[in-house]
């Protein structure tokens, strides 16, 4: 290795070792730290992990139905005799799951436009791209994707698109809040001057500068976008029985309120426990970012 | 061909609308820069000399006007303008904590021109010219290149800057105040490096400063800016013993100086009062008038042409207008 590779290595961890000394400074991001990896491991390992993994689909055993919390049934089991807790396991996977589907659909789309609204816009472009997005975020996002999943036939594809449709919006608002003061500044103007092309100053110049606000939003949203699909499981516009959807899993087990209490109770909880680990863990990234 | 002008700006005009009205930050103004000198452009803030600065660089496009660069027009908008042109003139920003990318580490930033220009190829080939410019502005380039903007100190990011600056190898470089936000320790080591750089590449420069002193050691000729109006041109020895205008005799008089002999060189009579005006409004007539202990009933009126008062000496002043 030579003397110039040791030292760009150098600093290079450096700079992560920085990034991790600003993160760690709080307790309160490390706990979300460790509360969304485990959230994530439970939803790898599932099949695994779950005491009944054959619960989570199609399953009847009435004898064992509606059974209070026990050593044999953690979080009890629900009306089909199904183990609560198996099923909350997996519940994880499809919240997870909704979660990666939208944000890798509408981070991209969003990020994107909103670099190109935010760098052109004194143009038509920029100003016809802000005012779409401005239309969307008009509306309540649930009553958006309510509308369009009611419009469809419900299934967690469906509520999937529909999330994604109302969400980008805010990726754009993000990033062309950041481009149009970036831009101003003179290492923008210094590319300009020599000559640099407008795509490598958006997204090689301006972008990088995005990149902290960018992941401490996707890591917040997380835990938003699982609430929202979980609003649509819960009225019935997401994914359909048996799957163990945290949303169907509620609203499923709300019939039966307050008598077995457990059956709602548990994989609401789980959902709580989802967006408070996200959300801590965003907390923590900003901080690693702007610390 | 020691005396042909690089730069020539006619009648250039740069207005802004804003909510509260049209600045005239650019007011009319010509100017000719001699290849192989440095031209300082002098004035208060809001003089609009920054803003004469971006519009020569293609940041804004003109309102009205020409400029003319190795006898080509380049009044155009920068997307406009050739990539050759683009690799012939550079500038250094004012500010050097926002000049550099906090995201990049120096080597791209400073590799930027090149490769953007493909005058290099590899990596090896990138890391081996950065190394060469950092030691131009003299940063050790093992230590700096691969650090970022963050970790560096303000002369050592303007330093960063020239270099970038001056890889394209360009012959107009545009110095916008490249030590007004240093401090003075670390000033003399900026100059001496931009000195050193237009020595060795027999640069062409304009430098835009409000330091008189500063201009006196780095520039050939001076243009005094008030409001977006040229008050004076000269070169530099006449302009400090001879300055004509009430503006800039004004400014040289308010140059602090620490011995008797400097009090007695400075001239008399003026002692700067106000403040400078509205872009927005500007006064009539001579633009400096409220502030001008000459002024007389014509000020008020008529603005004062720019007039040749001796070779290579305008004044735009309505005292030397009958002469």
């Amino acid at each position: 290795m030579s003397r110039a590779t040791i030292l760009s290595e150098w600093w290079k961890t450096l700079e992560l070792k920085k990034k991790w000394y600003n993160f760690s400074r709080s307790p309160l991001s490390l706990i979300g730290l460790i509360i969304s990896l485990s959230t994530i491991i439970l939803a790898i390992f599932a099949p695994w992990i779950a005491p009944y993994p054959e619960h989570a689909g199609f399953y009847t055993d009435f004898e064992h139905a509606n059974l209070p919390p026990s050593w044999q049934h953690l979080f009890g089991t629900d009306e089909f005799g199904r183990d609560v807790l198996s099923r909350t396991i997996f519940g994880f996977r499809y919240s997870l799951m909704m979660a990666a589907v939208v944000l890798t659909l509408v981070v991209p789309a969003g990020v994107i436009l909103g670099l190109i609204a935010g760098y052109y816009r004194e143009r038509w472009i920029g100003k016809l791209i802000m005012r779409i997005s401005d239309i969307f975020i008009a509306v309540p996002p649930l009553v958006l994707a309510l509308s369009v999943c009611s419009l469809l036939t419900p299934s967690a594809f469906h509520a999937m698109m529909a999330v994604s449709l109302m969400w980008w919006p805010w990726y754009t608002r993000l990033l062309y809040n950041v481009t149009s003061s970036i831009k101003e500044e003179y290492f923008v103007y210094a590319a300009k001057v020599t000559g640099a092309s407008s795509a490598h100053i958006m997204f090689k110049e301006i972008f990088p500068n995005a990149m902290g606000a960018v992941l401490t939003k996707i890591t917040l949203d997380v835990g938003w976008v699982i609430l929202l699909g979980a609003s649509l499981s819960f009225v019935g516009l997401g994914a359909q029985p048996p799957t163990p959807d945290l949303g169907t899993m509620v609203s499923d087990g709300a019939k039966f309120l307050p008598d077995y209490w457990w059956i709602s109770m548990f994989p609401a909880l789980a959902i709580s426990y989802i967006i408070l680990g996200f959300n801590l863990l965003g907390d923590g990234i900003k901080d690693a970012f702007e610390g | 061909m020691e005396n042909e002008y690089i730069l020539k700006i006619q009648n250039l005009k740069k207005y802004f609308e804003t909510p509260y009205g049209t600045v005239r930050a650019v007011d009319n103004i010509s100017l000719k820069v001699r290849k192989g000198t440095t031209m300082g452009l002098v004035g208060e803030s809001g003089s609009g000399k920054s803003t004469t600065g971006h519009v020569v660089v293609g940041l804004f496009p003109p309102t009205s006007g020409k400029i003319f660069f190795k006898n080509k027009d380049i009044s155009v908008p920068l997307e406009k303008r050739s990539k050759e042109l683009k690799k012939d003139i550079q500038m250094v920003f004012q500010d050097p904590a926002s000049s550099l990318n906090p995201k990049k580490i120096i080597r791209d930033i400073v590799g930027l021109p090149l490769k953007v220009h493909k005058m290099v190829q590899t990596k090896e080939e990138l890391e081996e010219k950065v190394a060469k410019l950092l030691e131009m502005v003299e940063l050790p380039p093992e230590d700096f290149m691969y650090r970022r903007p963050v970790d560096i100190g303000g002369g050592e990011k303007q330093a960063v800057s020239i270099a970038r600056a001056i890889a394209t190898n360009p012959s107009f470089v545009i110095f916008d105040e490249p030590t007004s936000a240093l401090d003075v320790s670390i000033q003399a080591k900026i100059i001496n490096s931009i000195l050193n750089i237009q020595r060795k590449f027999r640069l062409t420069s304009l430098f835009i400063t409000h330091d008189l002193s500063l201009m006196r050691n780095i520039s050939s000729e001076v243009t005094i800016m008030y409001l977006g109006k040229v008050c004076e041109i000269a070169p530099t020895d006449v302009f400090f013993q001879k300055p004509l205008h009430p503006y800039t005799q004004m400014l040289l008089s308010s140059v602090p100086v620490l011995t008797k002999e400097e009090e007695e060189l400075k001239p008399k009579g003026i002692k700067s009062i106000g403040e400078i005006g509205s872009p927005i409004h500007p006064p009539s007539g001579c633009r400096f008038h409220p502030r001008c202990p000459y002024a007389k009933e014509i000020c008020k009126k008529k603005e004062p042409r720019l007039i040749e008062v001796e070779p290579g000496h305008f004044v735009a002043c309505h005292l030397y207008a009958e002469k």
